[in-house]
């Protein structure tokens, strides 16, 4: 019995009324307070309870009333899921199944990759092509100077960088779409609510999680369903460990340059598995950061799994094109604008300097004894590094060398990774912006990062050692200033966002560090 | 000399909307949206 006390009282002040239709009477009261009611007099030796502890009261009420329900349900019906035959039960015996349920999950993502990698790669090179065509349309139709070197050099690389991966990024909605639309992610949500809970998630973590490979604000938005507050924060704090779809240009572009383009089991590419790794690696974080948060966390929790199993169902065209329209366009738009002004600023930047070794950078070039042996090409190459390195945007990055040399890094990537602090996917725009400054030809974006040398070991700047680490440092780090925003928002505490930027970021920049000198 | 005059604008719009963006809305907005936050109990959504 809930509360006796209070129904005592109660049943004593109407002692003809039915107790259950006066509770709903009361507990409808509250729901409905703004309702015009009459007040019945003589009844002064009742006082009903505040408007939180009838709350209460309505919330063990309803566990009791299912509890009863259950117990009647357990002794006069049996249900046998095994000899179920229809479709949905069938399907559901193989999806959830204890081995299977994760076996077919594996298969499915691993398709995903498959396609994110090989099937858009037509359509990207198109793009990337189609770019440096249209920069070098610009330059040779525009009348020369700062504005058409503006656009050429800035404003297309840089917004070239973004939309080449809108292949790879409407693939990747696409099968999440799928996925949703046909009902098989609540299974999924039910097969990892065993593991999840394990961990100190619940089950509905997985929807933020999976959300979080589109982007981590949505996702963490998403945690609002979570009833235990310890796991909402939980699962607030791990999600942007999952790749979201801001590191996939960054994933994608770097893995290209350094992890060969081969086959393994004659099916699967080499790019596609690294790139699977990754997300993996990304969720395994999430999932073991969850399982120490859980310990460190002394909120006391009360948990318990709601979820409603959907029909299967074949996706309705509509509604998936929708999706994958919707969600790319707010990537590009969304990103697009930011990444248009970043280039902007980086451009006027990277061509203008203070003092006389930028403005005499060409004199200073002539004046080597070996200039006058060097052809053409090659002397116009070295006039455009010389004026980056003495820009101020060569100033910044050799401020910040010192930091990411330890990384494998140059002052260029350098400058990248700070940029895409305001989101990841300015990091391949920025680059594509700084490497296209004082550029005379037309190169794609890869082309430009893969022709960029160490200054120091000789070789490739992007080599596998350094490659590697740059891929763990954005797996790790905290580079969303948005992502911040919205954690303070949810939590409405600045402590959990400013802890998740400094530990998530000083583990991204040790895990770079270990890689990058065991792989050198 | 007008090529100039353009890039010295565009760079302005360019920087005024990163620093709105990045500095002042999160410094001096972003408090006014505090209210419809999901506290510990009592917002429906616990």
């Amino acid at each position: 019995m809930i509360a006796p006390e209070y129904f005592d009282r109660l049943r004593t002040a109407f002692p003809k009324q039915d107790l259950y239709k006066l509770w709903l009477v009361i507990t409808q009261d509250v729901n409905f307070g703004k309702l015009d009611r009459n007040e019945i007099q003589g009844i002064s030796s009742f006082k009903t309870e505040s408007k939180s502890n009838l709350k209460r009261l309505q919330q063990k009420e309803t566990i009791v009333r299912y509890q009863f329900i259950n117990g009647v349900l357990k002794e006069t019906m049996s249900i046998d899921h095994l000899a179920a035959k229809d479709l949905r039960s069938r399907l559901d015996r193989i999806l959830t199944h204890k081995i299977w349920g994760y076996v077919i999950f594996l298969a499915i993502l691993l398709l995903i990759f498959q396609a994110i990698y090989d099937w858009s790669s037509y359509p990207m090179d198109l793009i990337d092509e189609g770019t440096a065509a249209v920069g070098e349309w610009v330059r040779n139709t525009l009348p020369p100077g700062a504005f058409t070197s503006l656009i050429a050099e800035g404003i297309i690389p840089g917004l070239g960088g973004i939309i080449i991966f809108i292949p790879q990024i409407a693939f990747l909605f696409l099968f999440i779409s799928i996925l949703e639309e046909s009902g098989y992610m609540s299974r999924v949500v039910f097969l990892m609510d065993r593991i999840m809970r394990r961990f100190g998630l619940s089950g509905k973590s997985v929807v933020p999680l999976v959300s979080g490979t589109a982007c981590a604000i949505p996702a963490i938005m998403a945690t609002r369903n979570i009833e235990s507050w310890k796991e909402r924060l939980i699962t607030i704090l791990v999600t942007p460990f999952t790749t979201c779809s801001a590191r996939l240009p960054v994933y994608l572009i770097i893995i290209s340059l350094v992890i060969p383009d081969q086959k393994v089991l004659y099916i699967f590419s080499l790019q596609s598995l690294v790139l699977m790794l990754l997300y993996l690696i990304g969720f395994g974080t999430a999932i073991l950061s969850a399982w120490a948060l859980d310990r460190m966390l002394k909120i006391k929790k009360r948990t318990f799994f709601v979820i409603e199993m959907p029909n299967y169902k074949l996706p309705l065209f509509k509604n998936v094109a929708y999706n994958v329209i919707e969600k790319t366009k707010s990537f590009v738009f969304g990103a697009g604008k930011i990444i248009l002004a970043i280039s902007i600023v980086l451009w006027v930047l990277a061509s203008n300097g203070p003092g006389d070794n930028f403005r005499n950078a060409e004199a200073n070039v002539m004046a080597q004894p070996e200039a006058s042996s060097l052809p053409q090409e090659e002397l116009e190459k070295r006039i455009a590094s010389q004026k980056l390195e003495y820009s101020y945007i060569g100033y910044v990055g050799k401020a910040i060398e010192p930091v990411v040399r330890p990384l494998g890094y140059d002052w260029k990537i350098g400058i990248a990774i700070v940029s895409s602090f305001a989101a990841r996917e300015v990091f391949v725009g920025t680059l594509a912006t700084i490497y296209s400054v004082g550029s005379d030809e037309e190169e794609t974006i890869k082309n430009r990062m893969a022709g960029e040398v160490n200054p120091i070991l000789g070789g490739p700047l992007l080599n596998l050692a350094s490659g590697i680490s740059l891929l763990l440092f954005y797996a790790f780090a905290m580079q969303c200033m948005s992502t911040l925003a919205i954690v303070k928002r949810e939590t409405n505490s600045w402590k959990w966002p400013v802890l998740q930027l400094v530990i998530m970021s000083g583990f991204a920049y040790v895990v770079a560090l270990v890689a990058y000198q065991l792989l050198i | 000399m007008i090529q100039n005059i353009l890039v010295i604008l565009i760079f302005l719009v360019a920087l005024g909307y990163l620093v709105t963006k990045y500095v002042w809305k999160p410094a001096f907005l972003s408090g006014k949206s505090n209210d419809k936050s999901c506290g510990s109990d009592n917002c429906g959504c616990h």
